[in-house]
């Protein structure tokens, strides 16, 4: 066996990917960071609102109000439910944006033109949506 | 709040939607799908949920259960991050035509969302029960934009103990059943992996293990571009959306760790009979047969 074939007997070889090393790491805590924070939040919240009162619970499981940053501030001040568990949803979202975000970075850094041109498009359509849903 | 038309205490509802929403992350996981294609058949027959009210929370949860199944397969370099994210623009683009279709020509129409799930999940029994995995040809027609994008790629084949390279090819047709896949995410609240994995196999020349894993790591991206939108605009009910989260998050958990040594093939019988179930009800449900 040549020592090549050795070495891949071995096992995977994470740093032989077609993207550079970093960004599977990257992209790994931004996924279990993301998903643990966002699940602590809902957690918390969907805790707060069945200790609430019943009248509160039977709205949340209804389609709400469209989203303004003001209200989610005021409800977090106050330690509503019904807020803590809409930044846990905010978060939820935001962590595959926060991974095409840093692919942008890695594959600028990288001078990878294509997968530059690639990412930032997906950016820009998932901006595209926030205004759609921002102002429908 | 209610359970079979039965009403029930908001801590009831809570345990019980997260359990039955752990069944389906499970299942979902399983068969290396989302879950969203049991979960809102389940949120609008056994609990009394409103079609597009149901469609929101499953979207939502499934951008939790593709970042937390995807990041083990990214770390293990089993998702191909280049095909993803080549891919992405197409689901993304599909996810957020789907969702906005979804809040404005179809607003208030649950019964037209009911009756566009029925074909989509029959074909999804059907590709579920004839999809066999197909072995990557060594010599695919060749394909430039795979080359110019530098698509092709290697991966570590548990079960053969050795290395695999792939060509990719067929990248334009790829990317029309990805937007397919993302319009169906958008306007459904499923994943789409279900139709991506089988295209990235038979089309991409994709080993099936690498496509399920890349599908899983897509899936985030293309349920937040629609979520994005319902949650903006207000028609995510979080109260709702919680225990389903939190439900599919840890049964796709276990079921990711079961995964290796569950024998998917002997259950696939039981699921594509859960979705023939799934779709019946849901034309009920659409033809105003069952409230």
């Amino acid at each position: 066996m040549t020592v090549e074939g050795a070495l891949d007997a071995i096992g995977p070889r994470p740093e032989e990917t077609n993207v550079p090393p970093v960004l599977p790491q990257l992209i790994y805590y931004t996924l279990r960071i993301g998903v643990g924070i966002a699940a602590a939040l809902i957690l918390l919240g969907v805790g707060l609102l069945v200790a609430g009162s019943t009248a509160s619970f039977t709205t949340a499981t209804e389609q709400g109000s469209p989203f303004s940053l003001a209200g989610l501030a005021n409800g977090l001040a106050g330690g509503r439910a019904a807020e803590i568990l809409l930044l846990g949803f905010l978060v939820l979202i935001l962590t595959p944006l926060i991974r095409v975000v840093f692919s942008v970075l890695t594959f600028a850094v990288a001078r990878d033109r294509a997968f530059t041109v690639l990412t930032v498009t997906v950016l820009a359509l998932i901006g595209a949506s926030v205004l759609v849903g921002a102002f429908p | 709040m209610e359970f079979l038309s039965f009403a029930i205490s908001p801590l009831a509802f809570v345990l019980l939607l997260a359990l039955i929403a752990a069944a389906a992350g499970l299942m979902g996981a399983l068969l290396g799908l989302g879950g969203g294609l049991f979960l809102v058949p389940v949120m609008v027959v056994l609990f009394g949920v409103d079609v597009q009210t149901a469609i929101v929370a499953s979207l939502v949860s499934v951008i939790g259960t593709s970042s937390g199944s995807a990041a083990s397969y990214v770390k293990e370099g089993l998702s191909d991050l280049r095909i993803a994210m080549f891919l992405e623009v197409a689901t993304v683009i599909g996810g957020v035509g789907g969702a906005v279709v979804s809040v404005t020509l179809l607003a208030g129409r649950s019964q037209i969302l009911a009756l566009v799930f029925v074909p989509v999940v029959v074909l999804a029994a059907i590709f579920m029960y004839r999809s066999r995995a197909i072995d990557v040809r060594s010599n695919p027609p060749h394909d430039p934009w795979a080359d110019w994008l530098k698509l092709h790629g290697r991966y570590f084949d548990e079960g053969q103990q050795r290395w695999v390279d792939y060509r990719v090819t067929g990248t334009q047709p790829g990317l029309v059943v990805a937007a397919f896949a993302g319009v169906v995410s958008g306007l459904l609240g499923i994943g789409g992996g279900v139709f991506a994995v089988p295209a990235m196999n038979t089309v991409m020349n994709v080993p099936v293990r690498v496509a399920s894993a890349t599908s899983n790591f897509m899936i985030g991206v293309t349920a937040t571009a629609g979520a994005v939108v319902y949650l903006l605009s207000g028609h995510l009910a979080i109260g709702l959306a919680a225990p389903v989260a939190i439900g599919v998050l840890a049964g796709s958990f276990a079921g990711a760790r079961l995964h290796r040594t569950a024998p998917a093939e002997t259950l696939k019988g039981l699921f594509v009979a859960i979705l023939g179930l799934a779709a019946v009800v849901m034309l009920l449900r659409g033809l105003g047969l069952l409230q």
